[in-house]
């Protein structure tokens, strides 16, 4: 079972349940008192520990398991929490941090995805920018020979090389995700 | 001379201890059962083996694994421990050449260590939180209840 909500901060928590039976063993192997203490902090509902105290080998159901792990899992802000398709495949996690919650699945916030793209681009460029910056020493130390000025147009086109993406206006992940520059990937 | 521990067993006792008598650990009139042997301090009382994108491959007392963005999840328990005066540890599993989670650690959030629940967050050596992600992480912890 997976549970998505919305979080504090518009982004997207995905609650990933324990297995079913996991949970029922885990409750069965605790002392009466435990899960009492839990039924008092609106942890556990009381049916459950009633079902258990009338019958040991009484199973957990599919709702009782449900309930436990909305109790349990979704904070009482999430109003939006959605149960997914036990057949809904999640998206990639490429840009995880850019999920949102669209009808009963998870697409993604753009704006934010793009935003991942371009401290990904920044990052993977840093140590092309210090490998021009000691090239640049040596072209200095040379003096008259050097040719600082070859160096100086390549960092420049590196600088540059958010300037698309900063530009684009994306209509899907897809536009971002082949935003990333060539010369940058490995 | 006889270890002063074992020369005052007196016998087994014939009843089995209680969840106060199992916490203090020191008792040789009763015994260990199966229903009380986890209030004893040094038992493990929850631990999970989770996989970043597919969730909980196995657990015990454990609800859920919340995936709360790259690199960060929060553990829910079950049965929650009586105080923060608990212990957690968590580490990343590394892959199947043994070579992608050398660079990668886990710490256990200070904000959000509560009883009910612990979050956990995992970082590369490089500190960029939003490049690669851990994929398999093991918790476990141990404490009061």
């Amino acid at each position: 079972m997976k549970i998505i909500y919305t979080n504090e901060n518009g982004g997207v928590n995905l609650v990933f349940a324990a297995n079913k039976k996991d949970i029922e063993f885990t409750l069965k192997s605790m002392p009466l008192f435990f899960l009492e203490k839990e039924v008092l902090n609106n942890r556990l509902p009381q049916s459950v520990v009633d079902n258990l105290i009338s019958d040991l080998a009484s199973e957990l159901s599919d709702d009782d398991w449900q309930a436990i792990v909305i109790m349990q899992s979704v904070p009482s802000y999430a109003k939006d929490f959605v149960i997914l398709a036990d057949d809904y495949v999640l998206p990639d996690r490429e840009f995880r941090n850019a999920w949102k919650i669209e009808v009963n699945t998870i697409g993604h916030d753009l704006d934010k995805a793009k935003a991942i793209q371009l401290e990904r681009v920044r990052f993977a460029r840093e140590p092309k920018l210090a490998e021009l910056d000691r090239e640049y020493m040596i072209e200095d130390e040379k003096g008259v020979d050097g040719d600082k000025a070859a160096v100086t147009a390549r960092k420049k086109l590196l600088r540059d090389i958010t300037e698309p993406l900063k530009a684009l206006i994306p209509t899907s992940i897809d536009d971002i995700k082949n935003a990333f520059p060539l010369s940058l990937r490995e | 001379m006889a270890n002063s521990a074992f020369s005052n067993t007196g016998g087994i006792g014939t009843q089995p201890a209680t969840k106060a008598q199992q916490e203090a650990g020191s008792s040789n009139a009763v015994y260990t059962s199966p229903a009380t042997q986890q209030n004893h301090p040094s038992a493990n009382k929850g631990w999970a083996y989770y996989d970043t994108a597919t969730g909980i491959g196995a657990s015990y007392n454990v609800t859920s694994n919340t995936d709360n963005g790259t690199n960060n999840h929060t553990i829910t328990w079950t049965v929650a421990f009586s105080s923060t005066n608990y212990c957690a540890v968590a580490c990343p599993k590394a892959d199947a050449a043994d070579t992608a989670a050398s660079s990668w650690s886990a710490q256990i959030a200070n904000s959000n260590f509560n009883t009910t629940s612990t979050q956990i967050f995992t970082t590369n050596s490089n500190g960029n939180t939003s490049v690669g992600e851990v994929n398999h992480t093991f918790v476990v912890a141990q404490g009061a209840q």
